[in-house]
């Protein structure tokens, strides 16, 4: 439930990247309740707020909406605002006006790149004296949906380089949720296979979690001056007609402020690039600049923009500069321009491993990029260790995860000291610090069923609650302040060895994981289809999605312009019912075409609730037996249906998405890869008409395994478990045979004792 | 003549050349079934087919035991499906489920592992032995040319058993219905040797010499030969050869001293030594004329359900009868002199002398025969302790044979009869894997150890569909003569005791020596077992796992599937443990000898004439219950009791002492009371040498009951004796404190 709301609220999170101010609510950046409650004596909580490199802040203030317990007392009760450690607010709590609204300025100077600390703390006093620090009356909230942020941001690039794109692509305040690309209109077929996927892959890598939505546009084949305005002049000179041409022209009217892509070879774009870049481009090439303005009479006319060149002699070329920009770290590259001379260990397979633990491995939480964390004073501490797994992590039922905990707690513990773990969210282990001189442990161990670990994020939490041991003697407290917890990053984690299967279709592990398109054992092709160019944009953004759930760019996803039976791997079928026709959907439980064929819920024992969305791991089969044919559009909503790929000779899914019009398809599309829409993608059958909640999830075609077994046993396994009756019949079999020649013969030994009496 | 040997020899081959493909063939579909059990396969799928076959399992079970054309087959097919399932569970634990964090779990998971190992070997071993029981037809002497019939020696080893008892065998032994020129009864005496009479301990020697002359006297009264010997050398073997040098008959019955035999005893057993030369043993069932202490203290139904013998004479020996391997077990039994001569008589190698002679003959090639009917009746060690002993010595012996006769690997025995040997063997290696079966569970409640590395969807998959198998195949092998946890509950009994006494054998294999079984004994009053504290203990120890269980089920939220398989297991182990208590609470019983059913038409008659028809009820050498008919029935205190004895085909006439008479139910108690030689020895043939009796009433207690209604009964008759138990156990510290205080007064 908490991550459903985490994702809506982040789902609001969208930021702008001009000077504007902006507001956005707290929710946008805190993933628990939109309420939070703080009791006892004194308690906090933090919110993070991440800002980009490029953006610096001019103006900043946050709106507080707070309610405090009217046994609080005055002057003793307070809540304090710390902005980066820094106190930049105190609001007394007054039990005659238990609600309040409080305006607090946050020091521009106090904010920097990256992600900012918001922290809102409490000092809670019902009496001056002798204060049960578990009274219930000691509480405060704060409403974080209904408080709020107000940011100025202001550009700061003065000379853009390649370091800077980190900057323009970020998920933190002022990073760019849009992309234009552009190419030349005659070899978009050449590139849109394989390299813009890539560019968009590369792009969306740089937003990390935030969506990033990708239109496609084409030069025009040339472009034509505007109009003089000027009395004085007839024509446009030579000089002004150059400084048009290598201007932004084709952006017509676009934000200037943001970055935009120019993909191709240097022939291509040699009408909108200048001399001095067409010299520079001698292989595959990338190149951050800003296009020069184009003013007349002291007006400009076209502005100048941040715009970001993918090129190369030829389309090869441009297909390494893509990989280029798609793996790159940006910080490395503090120059405007680089020319790519070769890459090694860039292969798909590999790729796709980089973010993925290894099963068999051992760990250290070192190793997983976790630091030892020191935590002191009372209360409550909690630390989370996340990693990947494959997202078609296979194991025996019996196989288990082993923990291999250093941590320690200092002395003078009271009564309520605990340590508990869970392992995405499910308690598995919980600990009491009952010895008052303190422990030190080191490879705790604790073997956890592997089956409470899954293929894509796994998090493990350690989490610890410090009480203070008691005085003993009425108001007298101990202060907690000598309380120590420390979990070390020499703890490990050891993952046992797996196969690699998955049960498809599963949108659930489609969304967290990008599979089938991101795997791990091997990286077969994977496609999207768009049946005309008016998909390309919907295409793009999808795969730049996927990237950003793999983690990782998609070499081998293409996107093709047209199907054949030849057809392998995973594939997305973009379309609208009118181009769906064409595709085979007669296995299909829902199909989608001019012709639609629904399993409505009254027809058949379906859910709308999934396993993922409610935590049924019953397994219970959800069966399909009718359908109801009839003709209709599909209106606003789009569809996103997954099955087993009819045609495709070895065992794959095909998904399809649908809308009624390519405008509305990517409308959908773009709403889907929103944070909270696509945290909600669960079942095989999927539908939605806007950002925030579907409309139907349901899972209505049979399951199937989908596996890239890389021994006989593990295949022999698989096939067994989902075959249990060929294994029943030939054992009966090979039983009726066995008993059937030891009863003869037991008969004829029978027969010859008799014989010998 | 030539031809009709030629036709023979030709038959002969083509059968073995049948039985050759048989096995080809058998050989190729069990390593292919083999494989498929290897094949690896998830618990959800594992599931679906063990519930299918435990199906099957339960349909085949039932067909086996209705009498029908193809009741073998059902039965075959049965017992290859549960040992397929059992080499299923234990490949899947050795392949997935023997991963350990520490040493000391490794450990635990390789004894629960062994001792499961164990289970599955011997249960595998039952299936073969017992897979088809062989029935012989009855055989007469009647039937046997009259100058074919060999002389016989019965031979009555006693060593300090009484002279009631003794007298009593050598009476039914001189109403053996045989030609009484080829019969001898012999009483070979151990408790009045030289070496006995010369003895330093002048009490002792004293004792000894009067128990030589009254049973010199005894048997001169009763026309039976003395034997004893200068030293007591090899115990009962070394009676016997001892008397073996002294006699001369072809054949030789041994009968323990309380081994009462019916009169037709030779007359059934001595035509199978006509028949075949080859045959040196032809054993009988040891029929228990009293229950033991398991039967008496904790079922109190001796005789309503199976007794403890009747799983072993009524099944398995005719099991191992079908492999050429039933064995000798010390009495009542009839032995070849020619063929004991060839192994020095009976063997003393071990202190399972029976069973050790009968291997070294089968090695030799020579043949056993079992007949399943009970013609001998004995006594039961009435006390727990005597029967720890006995058992002891059982399992200490058949040790015995394992180490030093090493009969996996005997040469001359057929590979059939090694599996025979090795499966009686085995058994009674019982202790150690039932301790750790006990123990485990605490090592993971208690120690957190992590015994069972499996799920609890695997254990419902794996674990449970082998244990409900295993128990299927038992019930249908064993159904009608062991009720359900009865085993069970015998083994907890024992391993605590038994276990050190086969570590003893394990590091000393020769060092045990025979000790005699007490017999006989009356229990005047009821008391606790001083063998109880081991098991209050345990008790203890599991109770306080099943409270560490339910700390952990609270605080260890990961493992609380485990935790549940585990805790039920425990429980299980301590419900059984409570309900042994009851065999340890040893009951008074004052009547010398156990009634009987029996059922024979009486007629009792005083010296005026007037006479009542009646039916017995009950029967024993000491007297009997009956049921008379009619009204106004006025009986005096002695009268005659008339009936058709069948071990001496005529009719007998009783002096009978009446000893009570309800007027309501006309339910009549009487006690025998013989004055002459020949009355004393009409008591003895009508109460104890008629094996139909025996037969009738084994037949009526050998019945199957529900597995529910078996754990019923244990449960049902085990919480009661936990109380007095505590009770008792109360009384006697009070009685101590009691003790001390005046003590301390006093001073």
């Amino acid at each position: 439930m908490y991550k459903t709301l985490f994702l809506l609220c982040l789902s609001f999170f969208s930021f702008g990247i001009s000077a504007e101010s902006h507001t956005y609510r707290l929710t946008n950046f805190y993933g628990g309740d939109g309420v939070v409650r703080m009791q006892g004596k004194s308690n906090s909580f933090d919110i993070a707020i991440p800002l980009t490199s490029i953006h610096s802040v001019t103006s900043s203030s946050v709106t507080l909406e707070v309610t405090s317990s009217q046994a609080l007392i005055k002057r003793r009760s307070q809540l304090f605002v710390r902005f980066n450690n820094a106190t930049i607010g105190q609001i007394a709590f007054d039990p005659t006006r238990p609600s309040l609204t409080s305006r607090i300025v946050i020091p521009a100077a106090l904010w920097r790149a990256g992600f900012n600390r918001l922290t809102l703390a409490v000092s809670q006093h019902y009496a001056e004296q002798c204060v049960d620090g578990n009274a219930p009356e000691l509480w405060s909230e704060v409403n974080v949906y209904n408080s709020s942020l107000s940011v100025d941001t202001k550009l700061g690039v003065d000379e853009v380089t390649l370091a800077h794109l980190a900057g323009f692509f970020n998920p933190g305040i002022g990073g760019q949720r849009n992309v234009n690309v552009f190419t030349a209109a005659d070899t978009q077929r050449q590139l849109q296979e394989k390299t813009l996927p890539l560019v968009a892959q590369g792009l969306a890598l740089r937003n990390q979690y935030q969506p990033l939505s990708i239109r496609h546009n084409v030069l025009p084949d040339g472009n034509v001056l505007p109009e003089i305005q000027s009395a004085k002049e007839t024509f446009w000179n030579e000089t002004q007609v150059d400084n048009y041409e290598h201007s932004a022209w084709y952006l017509k009217g676009a934000d200037t402020d943001e970055v935009h892509v120019v993909v191709g070879t240097v022939e291509e774009l040699a009408l909108i690039l200048s001399d001095d870049v067409i010299n520079e481009i001698d292989g595959a090439y990338v190149k951050v600049e800003r296009s020069s303005r184009f003013m007349a009479n002291n007006k400009t006319l076209v502005a100048p923009a941040y715009r970001l060149i993918v090129s190369g002699n030829t389309h090869d070329e441009v297909y390494q500069a893509a990989k280029a920009l798609a793996v790159m770290d940006d910080v490395l590259s503090p120059v405007s321009s680089i020319r790519v001379l070769s890459q090694t260990q860039v292969q798909a397979e590999r790729l796709q491993r980089m973010r993925v633990l290894t099963p068999g491995e051992q760990y250290s939480f070192e190793a997983l990029g976790v630091a030892s964390e020191r935590f002191t004073d009372e209360g409550d501490f909690s630390k989370r260790i996340t990693f990947r797994l494959p997202a078609d992590f296979y194991v025996p039922e019996n196989a288990s995860v082993a923990l291999l905990l250093d941590f320690s707690y200092g002395a003078g513990t009271g009564p309520g000291s605990i340590m508990n773990i869970s392992v995405n969210d499910e308690l598995v282990h919980g600990l009491y610090f009952g010895d008052q001189n303190g422990e030190a442990f080191r490879d705790y161990q604790l073997r956890i069923p592997a089956r409470f670990f899954k293929g894509g994020i796994n998090n493990v939490d350690i989490s610890a609650t410090m009480r203070a041991p008691l005085a003993g003697v009425p108001c007298d407290d101990v202060f907690g302040s000598h309380l120590v917890f420390q979990v070390n990053n020499s703890s490990s984690i050891t993952l046992p060895k797996a196969g690699h299967v998955a049960v498809q279709p599963d949108l659930g592990l489609f969304s967290e994981t990008g599979y089938p398109f991101a795997r791990y054992a091997s990286a077969p092709k994977g496609s999207i289809f768009i049946p005309s160019n008016e998909y390309l944009d919907s295409a793009l953004t999808l795969s730049g999605k996927l990237a950003q759930v793999a983690q990782s760019p998609l070499l081998n996803l293409a996107i093709i312009d047209a199907l054949s039976s030849k057809n392998e791997g995973a594939l997305i079928v973009l379309g609208s019912p009118a181009t769906l026709d064409d595709i085979e959907q007669d296995s299909f439980a829902a199909a989608v075409g001019n012709v639609k064929r629904w399993p409505y819920r009254l027809q058949n024992e379906l859910h709308n609730q999934v396993r993922e969305l409610t935590g049924d791991e019953s397994y219970r089969q959800m069966r399909v037996t009718g359908a109801t044919v009839q003709q209709s559009d599909l209106g606003e909503q789009a569809i996103l249906l997954a099955q087993r790929h009819p045609n495709s000779h070895a065992s794959d899914t095909m998904f399809i998405i649908a809308a009624q019009t390519p405008e509305y398809l990517f409308a959908r599309v773009n709403d889907l890869i929103s944070l909270s829409m696509w945290g909600q993608l669960a079942g095989d059958f999927f539908v939605w008409n806007d950002g925030l909640k579907p409309q139907l999830v349901m899972q209505v075609n049979e399951k199937f395994e989908l596996g890239e077994a890389n021994s006989y046993w593990l295949t022999l396994r698989l096939w067994l478990s989902n075959n249990p009756w060929y294994w029943l019949v030939s054992f009966l079999l090979l039983v009726l045979l066995v008993s059937l020649l030891i009863y003869l013969l037991l008969k004829r030994r029978n027969q010859q004792i008799e014989d010998s009496w | 003549m030539s031809t009709l040997r030629t036709a023979t020899l030709d038959s002969s081959r083509a059968d073995k050349h049948y039985t050759s493909q048989y096995l080809a063939i058998l050989l190729i579909a069990a390593a292919l079934l083999g494989l498929l059990l290897l094949a690896p396969m998830d618990a959800a799928g594992q599931l679906v087919t063990s519930t299918v076959v435990l199906v099957i399992i339960s349909l085949c079970s039932r067909e086996a035991t209705h009498t029908q054309r193809y009741q073998s087959l059902f039965k075959t097919f049965a017992l290859v499906l549960g040992v397929a399932l059992t080499f299923r569970y234990l490949l899947w634990r050795g392949i997935y489920t023997l991963t350990a964090t520490d040493f000391l779990s490794l450990v635990a998971v390789w004894l629960l592992f062994a001792a499961e190992i164990y289970a599955g070997i011997t249960s595998v071993l039952g299936c073969i032995v017992n897979a088809f029981p062989l029935t012989r037809p009855p055989l007469l002497l009647s039937e046997m040319e009259v100058d074919r019939v060999p002389t016989v020696d019965v031979m009555i080893p006693s060593y300090n058993e009484s002279q009631d008892i003794l007298e009593i065998t050598i009476r039914a032994a001189k109403l053996l219905d045989y030609p009484k020129d080829k019969v001898s009864i012999h009483l070979l005496d151990d408790g009045g040797t030289d070496q006995k009479i010369n003895q330093a301990d002048k009490a002792g020697a004293a004792r000894a010499i009067a128990r030589r002359e009254s049973l010199q006297r005894l048997c001169q009264r009763l026309g039976a030969t003395y034997h004893t010997r200068e030293k007591n050398l090899n115990a009962k073997a070394g009676n016997v050869n001892s008397a073996i040098e002294n006699t001369h008959g072809e054949l030789i019955v041994i009968l323990d001293a309380d081994h009462v035999p019916t009169s037709d005893f030779l007359a059934r057993t001595v035509p199978w030594m006509i028949k075949r030369k080859k045959v040196f043993l032809v054993q009988t069932p040891h029929f228990m004329a009293n229950p033991d202490p398991v039967e008496r203290n904790y079922f109190s139904a001796f005789t309503r359900m199976p007794s403890e013998n009747d799983m072993f004479y009524g099944t398995i020996q005719k099991g191992l009868d079908y492999w050429s391997s039933s064995f000798f077990c010390g009495s009542a039994a009839l032995m070849r002199r020619e063929h004991l001569a060839l192994v020095g008589g009976i063997s003393g190698e071990s202190i399972t002398e029976d069973a050790e002679t009968a291997l070294d003959l089968h090695k030799m090639g020579y043949e056993s025969v079992y007949v399943d009917r009970p013609m001998v009746s004995g006594l039961a060690p009435e006390t727990f302790d005597a029967f720890i002993q006995q058992r002891m010595r059982w399992a200490q012996g058949m040790t015995q044979i394992l180490l030093l006769k090493k009969p996996y690997k005997a040469e001359g025995l057929k590979w059939y009869q090694r599996v025979g040997y090795m499966s009686s063997i085995m058994f009674w290696l019982f202790p150690f894997a039932r301790i750790v079966f006990l123990l485990m569970p605490l090592a993971y409640l208690v120690f957190g150890l992590q015994v069972y590395h499996a799920s609890l969807l695997e254990i419902l998959a794996f674990t449970l569909p082998h244990v409900i198998a295993t128990y299927m195949l038992s019930t249908m092998l064993f159904g009608r003569t062991r009720w359900p946890l009865v085993s069970e509950l015998y083994e907890i009994l024992q391993c605590a005791f038994t276990l050190n006494a086969l570590i003893k054998v394990f590091l000393k294999p020769r060092a045990p020596s025979f000790v005699v079984t007490p017999k006989g004994e009356s229990l005047d009053k009821a008391f606790v077992s001083p063998l109880s504290k081991v098991f209050y203990w345990l008790i203890a120890v599991l109770t306080f796992a099943t409270l560490a269980g339910v700390y952990k089920y609270i605080n260890q939220p990961l493992t609380r599937e485990l935790t549940i398989v585990v805790m039920l297991w425990n429980t299980f182990n301590l419900l059984l443990l409570l309900s042994v208590m009851g065999v340890l609470l040893e009951r008074k019983q004052l009547r010398n000898q156990s009634r009987l059913p029996a059922t024979d038409n009486v007629v009792i008659e005083t010296k005026e004439g007037h006479a009542w028809v009646g039916q017995l009820i009950d029967l024993s050498v000491g007297g009997a219950r009956l049921r008379l008919k009619g009204d106004g029935i006025e009986i005096p205190s002695n009268v005659v009791l008339t009936s058709w004895c069948e071990a001496i085909k005529s009719t007998v006439n009783l002096n009978v002492q009446i000893l009570n008479f309800d007027t309501e139910s006309k339910e009549l108690r009487v006690k025998f009371t013989p004055v002459t030689e020949q009355e004393h020895a009409d008591v003895v043939a009508y109460s104890l040498c008629d094996s139909r009796r025996w037969q009738s009433f084994q037949r009526r207690r050998t019945r199957p009951i529900s597995y529910w209604y078996g754990v019923k009964h244990v449960l049902k008759v085990g919480i009661k004796p936990t109380f007095i138990h505590l009770s008792v156990s109360l009384q006697h510290g009070f009685q101590k404190l009691k003790t001390y205080w005046q003590v301390a007064k006093e001073k």
